[in-house]
């Protein structure tokens, strides 16, 4: 018995190598394959330039964070308008005042986003719910989730490979509405602001074009944070 | 576009072996229509409506007075109100909110048990076993006739005094006027109510055939074949099934049975196999209607969300009310676009209320179970024929996440469709999820996006942020003096501040755009009001487009 035995594992030693490369060349073929597209959301235009690699992983958690005037809702836009969503749905929770014009104008496939602009109380539970079926749920005003249920939130949106947008803006002076904090561990923080604009004269033209300035600061890539300006 | 379906094509539909056998037959329905039932409450209350009743801007019903003002279906709105500016407008969600029609519809009844409510206006039964039993078709139809009549009386006791000394109260031209007809299906039965027509069994076909194509239920589908130069129903009929199916999926083959006098989309109880009735008993017994649904709507949500979860939408629902003592009501709803919880409900109460004010019907007790039972239900996904399976997959989880959402929210999630307006906000419409889901053609945004842009659209982006409420600001010179427009066209004073009512915030004004004159509201002559946009930026980098209105400024966007 115990010769047989070596025997075995002298074969097995021998053909280890062999096996191995076969084995690598057979996963090719039966191994559960899981395409790119199915763990990240590929990004274009400028976000593309400031996230790692141009995408953002699915069952991330992403803040976009700005003051009123600071064209974050036009950061959430270039989110969802990305090359990455294309077959994806987004739910847009709390999002009272969106226009959705401007939306459509910017390429977001409206067919694919749904809004619930009052989850009220239960907020957490209907993050929850559409983090089942939603590729990107952004929430606008988080307030209503406490700290527990948000560490809940986090590891669902891992195990459904759903990204979590926060949207949050320090106080907005229009509606004189605070928007609360969620959480501190973010994957991605995108903080924008809008830094000029053309067009306008005293009296006189439109606005022919904003500067939106972007930067990301990511866990992911040790703190750095990589900024980019683009015309909107 | 594909190529054109050329007339050396047309030819009797060949149906195969692959066909099933039940749909070439149609049911035999017996029909009552309503030509102008959603003005029947406002001509009671004794005025004669200029009205019509609107759905998503297009107008759908048309009351006699408007119709002599040359108003027809499928007008839209904004072009009826100019021709009639005293119109009134009714919305189509608003037209019977006290459930009347059932208490008409109930007349029916008597003849079968299982009376479907098409709509408000138009109630059917399938009429096979009746017609034998009372004596043939004719004579059927005749005795509906006059039951309706009765119930009309009985019900609007107002009605037997003709305004109008020299008016029949069921003449044509009185609101009260209604059609009774008999054919195979609802679709050739409806056409057929016009008329009061009986046609006869297997001839729907050819009945059809000289009825130009706008009738058929898909304006959409009707313009396309209009330009294909297919004219009739019966044009559309002889094209080949198969190729109708090609060129315009499962819809267009629907339509095309239809047009064929093979509509079997009604009255049919056998389709079902498996069995999705649902008892709810109540705790106690109630006599209150809102009271009884309040208690059953925990369950009849629990029993859609069942429905939905294996991927089925409940069309028509047949309700039993049993009471105490052991008197029922059973009745059967029907929805197009399916059932939610909360139109089950309204149809519910509705049921409860007529059974109750029924003086010979209504129970000696209160209601204490009450049970439902889907006559038809449809796959939540049969729009969706033509997407890849990963996608119709992921369509049925978004549809169950959402109806779970809406259980906790209490509101319906909803989608933006664009259309063509001229303000940002005016150009959104927020479409409930469900009808989204039915009807996903991006068609629509696309042709707003390629149509030619709206007199007085404003210039440049939309803004990210529409108020809704408008926020109310102050502009002011640097002296502190209120910024107003004077002749629409020049403001007087530079705007230096821009004060924000609520917050008490300021920012100073650096640039701002010239001035847009518009029209608010401008099809409605008592509402409408001017009203001037321009375009400002602050110094801390906002940018908003506000209005002035009745000499005050409002943010109506925020370029954010």
């Amino acid at each position: 018995m115990a010769s047989y035995s070596n025997i075995c594992s002298i074969n097995y030693m021998y053909m280890n190598a062999a096996v191995e490369r076969s084995i690598g060349n057979l996963s090719g073929f039966v191994a559960p394959q899981l395409l790119a597209s199915e763990r990240y959301v590929e990004l274009d235009g400028s976000l593309a330039k400031i996230f790692p690699l141009g995408r953002v992983q699915l069952g991330s958690v992403v803040l976009f964070q700005g003051a009123s005037n600071s064209g974050v809702t036009s950061a959430v836009f270039e989110l969802l308008s990305s090359g990455g969503m294309q077959k994806r749905w987004s739910a847009l929770v709390g999002f009272e005042n969106l226009g959705f014009l401007a939306a459509f104008e910017k390429g977001v496939d409206l067919a694919k986003v749904v809004s619930v602009p009052n989850p009220g109380r239960d907020l957490a539970q209907v993050v929850a719910v559409l983090m089942e079926a939603f590729s990107v749920v952004a929430i606008a005003n988080p307030g209503f989730i406490s700290s527990s249920q948000a560490r809940n939130l986090i590891s669902r949106a891992r195990s459904s490979k759903s990204i979590i947008a926060v949207v949050q803006q320090s106080l907005n002076m229009y509606t004189a509405q605070s928007k609360g904090l969620w959480l501190s561990s973010y994957d991605y923080v995108i903080s924008s602001s809008i830094s000029g604009f053309s067009g306008l004269s005293k009296g006189g033209g439109f606005i022919k074009e904003r500067r939106l300035s972007l930067s990301l600061g990511s866990r992911r890539v040790g703190g750095a944070v990589k900024s980019i300006t683009v015309p909107i | 576009m594909s190529k054109k379906i050329s007339k050396a094509k047309l030819r009797r539909p060949q149906y195969s072996l692959f066909d099933p056998i039940e749909q070439q037959t149609a049911p035999r329905v017996l029909l009552v229509g309503f030509f102008y039932w959603p003005f029947v409450s406002a001509t009671l209350e004794g005025t004669d409506p200029l009205a019509v009743v609107e759905d998503r801007g297009i107008v759908v019903h048309v009351s006699p007075k408007a119709l002599m003002a040359g108003i027809k279906v499928g007008d839209k709105i904004r072009t009826s109100l100019s021709v009639a500016p005293s119109l009134e407008v009714i919305r189509a969600d608003a037209v019977d909110p006290s459930g009347l029609f059932a208490r008409i519809a109930i007349a029916l009844e008597q003849f079968s048990p299982l009376l479907e409510i098409v709509d408000l206006g138009t109630c059917a039964i399938n009429a096979r076993g009746p017609s034998r039993y009372f004596g043939g078709e004719k004579e059927l139809v005749s005795k509906v006739a006059l039951a309706m009549k009765e119930q009309i009386l009985k019900v609007f006791p107002a009605a037997r005094e003709p305004r109008n000394s020299s008016a029949d109260v069921f003449g044509k031209g009185s609101v009260f006027s209604f059609g009774v007809s008999m054919a195979d299906g609802i679709f050739t039965a409806r056409i057929a109510a016009r008329d009061s027509l009986l046609v006869p069994p297997g001839e729907s076909g050819s009945f059809l055939a000289p009825f130009p194509i706008r009738e058929l239920p898909d304006g959409e589908l009707a313009d396309t074949l209009d330009r294909l130069g297919v004219r009739t129903l019966g044009e559309f009929a002889s094209l080949d099934f198969y190729r109708v199916m090609e060129r315009f999926g499962a819809r267009g083959a629907l339509l095309h049975r239809m047009a064929g006098g093979l509509d079997t989309s009604a009255l049919e109880i056998s389709e079902i196999k498996e069995d999705f009735s649902q008892k709810i008993e109540l705790s106690e017994s109630l006599e209150v209607a809102s009271a009884v649904v309040f208690a059953c709507k925990a369950r009849v949500e629990e029993i859609l969300e069942h429905l939905l979860e294996k991927g089925y939408f409940c069309q028509i629902m047949r309700v039993r009310l049993m009471s105490e003592n052991g008197e029922e009501s059973v009745r059967d709803w029907g929805v197009k676009d399916g059932f939610s919880t909360q139109l089950l409900l309204e149809r519910i109460r509705w049921q409860l209320e007529s059974w109750s004010s029924d003086p010979k019907l209504a129970p000696s007790a209160g209601v204490e179970v009450i049970e439902l039972k889907p006559q038809r239900i449809v796959s939540a996904l049969r729009s969706q024929l033509d997407l890849d399976g990963s996608e119709r997959a992921s369509i049925a989880k978004v549809s169950q996440a959402l109806s779970r959402v809406d259980a906790i929210v209490g509101e319906r999630a909803s989608v933006a469709k664009i259309k063509g307006s001229r303000t940002p906000k005016e150009s959104v419409e927020m479409v409930p999820w469900q009808l989204h889901l039915f009807d996903m053609d991006e068609s629509r945004d696309k042709k707003a996006k390629e149509a030619p842009p709206w007199p007085g659209k404003l210039l440049g982006s939309s803004p990210a942020i529409c108020f809704d409420p408008e926020v109310e600001v102050s502009l002011l010179t640097k002296e502190g003096i209120s910024v107003i427009v004077l002749a629409d066209v020049i403001l007087r004073g530079e705007p230096y501040w821009m004060k924000v009512q609520v917050s008490g915030k300021k920012a100073r004004v650096l640039e701002w755009s010239s001035l847009w004159p518009m029209m608010e509201r401008w099809w409605d002559p008592e509402h409408s009001t001017k009203v001037v946009r321009i375009q400002i930026v602050t110094d801390d980098m906002g940018a908003l487009l506000v209005k002035s209105r009745d000499g005050k400024w409002f943010i109506e966007g925020l370029y954010d």
